[in-house]
């Protein structure tokens, strides 16, 4: 192997980094996140390499549910208030982050919320991993109106009746 | 008949060998090319099979447009492996990466390379 000059870099915003590289044959490994390429070999010639790394896609799976545990087809799902679609006839929709980390590489918070008949489910904070990504559930407590009505025999209006619900 | 030229090359001021490159092979007398040299291996050398004639020849690595030649010229010899070393300086040359999912760049992905 030619001279070595041992060098660990940061991709930037465009996702490019670069180096001066002696001539000879040389091996580099990448890490974004929990991904690891191992290393692989490239070797400088008489000329500039541009050597393209390929970074998996990072993707959050997401499933809906009522509060009995049953999907809902057709809830709304928004991620960081951007409503991405509604689920399919399983409760499932899925998501692709354009990125883990953030600016500074830190890993990146992303908002989840559900919705379906004017409910909505809690808010989900969670990170999308590369490259596992993030499997979630969100369930949306779906309501009725229910009214009651005290009467007499006879028809009369009731008042101060207590009405226990479980 | 096939006579064997083995090349070297070394990177003159730390006199490491130079892997993954391809040298040329010329006739002295006219300087005409003969053939590619097999690309060196990791401890910088490579073994190219050679067809035997009376001709003198030399090898150059051209890399910036500067032909590194070997130290002397050779004839091959058959049954016998014909040696000669060719001496760098240490060339840096640019190499950029770019990382990218199938949708967008990809920032702070960390590079290290031996």
């Amino acid at each position: 192997m030619a001279e070595l000059k041992k060098a660990i870099l940061t991709t930037d915003a465009d996702g490019k980094a670069s180096s001066q590289v002696a001539i000879g044959k040389h091996g580099y490994g990448v890490k974004y996140d929990n991904f690891i390429q191992a290393s692989t070999e490239f070797t400088v010639a008489g000329v500039p390499l541009n050597i393209p790394i390929a970074i998996p896609d990072m993707i959050a799976r997401i499933t809906v549910k009522d509060a009995g545990g049953s999907p809902i087809n057709g809830a709304a799902v928004t991620v960081n208030n951007v409503l991405i679609g509604t689920t399919d006839i399983q409760g499932k929709i899925s998501y692709t982050a354009t990125k883990a980390l953030d600016d500074q590489g830190a890993l990146l918070d992303y908002s989840f919320q559900a919705s379906f008949g004017g409910m909505f489910s809690p808010e989900s904070v969670a990170q999308i991993r590369c490259p596992e990504g993030l499997d979630l559930v969100l369930n949306v407590i779906v309501t009725s109106l229910v009214s009651f009505i005290a009467t007499t025999k006879g028809g009369a209006g009731v008042v101060g009746v207590t009405i226990t619900i479980d | 008949m096939t006579g064997y030229f083995l090349l070297r090359l070394n990177c003159e001021s730390i006199l490491t060998p130079v892997s993954g490159q391809v040298a040329q092979i010329y006739r002295v007398d006219d300087n005409a090319f003969v053939m590619d040299c097999v690309q060196t291996k990791d401890d910088g050398t490579s073994l190219t099979p050679m067809p035997m004639t009376d001709a003198f020849y030399y090898a150059t690595l051209t890399i910036d447009k500067v032909a590194y030649r070997t130290e002397t010229d050779f004839k091959l010899i058959e049954g016998r492996s014909v040696i000669r070393r060719i001496w760098l300086p240490i060339i840096y040359k640019d190499v950029s990466f770019e990382a990218k999912n199938r949708v967008v760049p990809i920032q702070n992905a960390k590079i290290e390379i031996d």
